[in-house]
């Protein structure tokens, strides 16, 4: 069977609208009714900033908030978390799925002038897996060889099929470097061919954009200029706001009051970001299925929404909302069920199970509910709290910690986020002890690439995790969009990663 | 000349200074939790790619071999480059050093501002209402928390009352006016807690000297009021005052990180949080060193000025 990537085909994994989709932001329901002002400045506000300006050394998800303005990827990701072309016009896997064609667009120049080809394509993939350092290396480790086969095309040959790939390219490891720079060091010079080109830029506090007029998109740059400022401070943040000094920001659920009275704009959507308390399946007493279905079963998802999210999000009882592709609507939602939790964790002889959570300082507050709730079967959760930067480590390196109370961030493609939390290899996969089966799951879901089968192959893994309890998630929260009523374009995205192309100020 | 031989003492003795306050800090790395080779590689990072990581970072050397290296490039000026993002802390110190550096000025003199007329008013009202008023006001001004303060001038005077922005800096090549709107009010913030201890220093200070048989003198000689309460008293208080004044230093180096904070002051502050919280061992370490080098510099001119004020003790 083959998958093309044509109008009709259209689904939301891969990406409908071969050739001709020169926008590369979605226009639903954004405040963009209206034009924008051609040489406006946007000041926005974010928590985190980039720590390179190199896309193949990008270690974390959020690094694409500012990598996306002067870099441009082979597929990109629209608000409603779909994959559109980019700079690949359109993709197709061999029946087999053992290769992927792509067919890129033509006439891209970078910002020092020299043009995108297919040559470009290929040199940059070889370039983000042996790169030192790369961190884009660990979404390629299938891909055995790529092939210039046209002008302007390019074949990616892999070592075992690969439907995930694709996603990849929606993320940094897809983001192409001018052929001229691959000798520079582009920690804080970049040598893309987005609409922005970096004016000027301090790390982690400040980075000033300017407009690439010779951009192929004709809307990615609304905005003449882009001020990017660095502040982890949410309250600072607001007060930016409300004072006029920043035209937008993402801010946190108990700030919404707060913002609506001060008469700003606020777009709140729930997200395919998911917080969940993951569990050290090493331990003993997390390695019995039994004692993780009570722990799930006696929290109570709605409570956690209103008390901790001001009533905004969603209850999540699986990995990924309703409405997302690897969502299984056959699967019962785990009710609140103190009494059978107190049941199961008797029969597994816990009761009375003592162990300790630890958290970021971001969401203490879940895990302070968790830990109540939990009380209330008996269970006694103690709560360490621990800065962001040290979290992989404590958890996930020294195994401090039993279980962790944290938030995830969506990755472009269902299996991204599957296999790093349950392959046998991964980091995150902390104390190991998944089923037998699924490393053959995780496999089918990787390898399929019938769009209808994979989605079948997603629902199995959902449905793995949600009976054997793999994990705990708790909700899907939302994110909190706020602008002056003066910005055009700014959308939540499903992806959560902010997206400032097409974001404007209104003109007049 | 005095300066010069005092200066030839006192200038080795800060640079041994500075070489102890690196060793400790190097030390500390030690106690504090988390791997930035960790953070650094990434949430989905293998434990091979933490490795390598590790390894081109130069973290899985001795620490007194990383120490010596740092030490030797630093004594040529070269403080080496952030684990993190790799800039050269010299040149992210040195951005950032004139935001600080500007806040600290503002401070100092919203609390001399405050100060030196409150101590000398309530020193020369002793017992009265304005002199309980000093009292109560720097009462408060030590009491209240910085960070409190700080909120509530921005709620009252930027979002309320629209008078001064809430957020930013702007450089003063840019625009003088801007520059100082935006300090004015961290500058209250962080200046109101010195204003209150030098103002306690300064009254009970100037309420010795003026019961001094000299003062007495002064007036009798029919010297006018201002004058013997500037040359004379405020002269001869000033020698405890400045004391309190250089110990104040360290505090607002250190409460400057929290203003910064709050009014989105690109300064060391925002540096030196994140650098602890990523364990940036060659951050943390430069900011440490930078700082050090200020207060211990601020001190010694602290020590100097003792010599204007009371030439009895002239340092030697």
């Amino acid at each position: 069977m083959r998958v093309m990537a044509t109008a009709m085909a259209c689904s939301v994994i891969t990406a409908c609208g071969a050739g001709g989709a020169d926008s590369t932001d979605s226009t639903d329901g954004s405040a963009a009714a209206g034009k924008a002002d051609a040489s406006a400045t946007v000041r926005f506000s974010y928590g985190v900033g980039t720590s390179s300006l190199d896309p193949h050394l990008a270690s974390s998800s959020y690094d694409v908030a500012v990598l996306d303005l002067v870099y441009d990827r082979l597929v990109s990701v629209n608000a409603k978390g779909e994959l559109e072309p980019s700079l690949a016009e359109s993709w197709d896997y061999a029946p087999d799925g053992k290769s992927l064609t792509l067919k890129l667009r033509q006439g891209v120049k970078f910002h020092d002038g020299a043009p995108f080809t297919a040559e470009v394509v290929k040199d940059n993939l070889e370039r983000a897996q042996n790169l030192e350092g790369s961190r884009a290396a660990g979404d390629l480790t299938r891909v055995k060889k790529i092939e210039v086969t046209g002008e302007h095309e390019v074949r990616i040959d892999f070592s075992e099929p690969d439907a995930a790939l694709v996603g990849s390219l929606a993320r940094a490891t897809g983001m192409v470097v001018s052929p001229k720079a691959f000798d520079k060091d582009l920690a804080r010079e970049e040598a893309g061919s987005g609409p922005y080109t970096v004016d000027k830029y301090r790390p982690n506090s400040r980075i000033v954009l300017k407009r690439f007029d010779g951009h192929w998109a004709d809307n990615a740059a609304a905005a003449a200029r882009i001020i990017y400022e660095v502040q982890p401070d949410d309250t600072t943040r607001l007060n930016g706001l409300r004072a006029g000094e920043v035209d937008l920001t993402v801010l946190q659920e108990p700030q919404i009051a707060g913002a609506k009275n001060a008469g700003l704009t606020l777009e709140i959507k729930s997200t395919y970001g998911f917080v969940h308390m993951q569990l050290n399946r090493g331990r003993d007493f997390f390695a019995d299925e039994r004692v993780r279905r009570a722990l799930s079963l006696a929290i109570d998802r709605d409570a956690i929404v209103e008390g901790v999210a001001f009533g905004h999000g969603t209850p999540a009882y699986q990995l990924f909302p309703e409405g997302a592709p690897a969502h299984d609507p056959g699967i019962e939602p785990d009710s609140f069920d103190p009494d059978e939790a107190k049941r199961l964790l008797a029969d597994a002889g816990h009761t009375g199970l003592k162990f300790e959570a630890v958290t970021p300082t971001t969401h203490q507050n879940y895990a302070v509910a968790v830990q109540g709730q939990l009380a209330d079967i008996g269970v006694d959760m103690a709560v360490k709290v621990v800065p962001n930067t040290q979290l992989i480590d404590t958890f996930y390196v020294q195994e401090k910690g039993d279980a962790i109370v944290t938030p995830v961030g969506p990755r472009p493609d269902p299996s991204q986020t599957f296999e790093t939390f349950f392959a046998k290899d991964s980091v995150l996969n902390v104390g190991g002890n998944t089923p037998p089966e699924t490393e053959g799951l995780l496999a089918d879901a990787r390898e399929t690439v019938d769009e209808k089968e994979r989605i079948e192959a997603f629902h199995k893994v959902s449905r793995l995790v949600a009976e054997k309890t793999l994990t705990i998630p708790l909700v899907h929260p939302v994110t909190v969009v706020a602008t002056t009523d003066q910005v055009l374009g700014a959308q939540v995205q499903q992806l959560v990663v902010p997206v400032l192309r097409g974001v404007g100020l209104r003109a007049g | 000349m005095d300066l010069l031989r005092v200066l030839g003492r006192r200038l080795p003795a800060m640079a041994v200074l500075l070489l102890l306050v690196t060793i400790i800090t190097y030390s500390l790395v030690l106690f504090i939790p988390g791997d930035p080779a960790v953070a650094i590689a990434g949430e989905e990072a293998t434990a091979e790619e933490i490795e390598e990581t590790r390894h081109a970072l130069g973290l899985d050397r001795p620490l007194p071999v990383q120490y010596g290296t740092w030490v030797a490039g630093a004594a040529q000026g070269d403080l080496g480059t952030s684990l993190y993002t790799g800039e050269p802390v010299g040149g992210a110190i040195a951005d950032r050093l004139p935001v600080t550096l500007s806040l600290t000025a503002g401070a100092i003199l919203v609390a001399l501002l405050i100060a030196l007329p409150a101590g000398m008013i309530a020193a020369t009202h002793r017992g009265r209402l304005a002199d309980r008023l000093a009292t109560i006001g720097a009462s408060f001004g030590v009491a209240a928390p910085g960070f409190w303060v700080a909120l509530m001038l921005v709620v009252v005077f930027a979002l309320w009352l629209g008078w001064l922005p809430a957020t930013g800096y702007v450089d003063p090549g840019v625009s003088i006016i801007g520059w100082l709107s935006h300090l004015i009010l961290p500058s209250i913030a962080l200046g109101l807690v010195p204003a209150a201890e030098l103002t306690r220093q300064l009254r009970g200070a100037m309420i010795e000297v003026l019961d001094q048989d000299y003062i007495r003198t002064a007036y009798a000689k029919g010297l006018r009021g201002g004058a013997i309460l500037l040359r004379h008293g405020l002269k001869n208080a000033a020698s405890p005052v400045v004391t309190v004044f250089g110990m104040q230093i360290a505090f607002l180096l250190g409460g400057s990180l929290i203003t910064e904070q709050i009014f989105a002051l690109p300064g060391l502050g925002q540096l030196t949080v994140r650098a602890v919280l990523e364990n940036d061992l060659p951050m943390i370490q430069g900011v440490v060193v930078v700082s050090a080098l200020f207060v211990l510099l601020a001190n010694l001119a602290v020590d100097l000025s003792y010599g204007y004020f009371n030439p009895k003790v002239r340092a030697r």
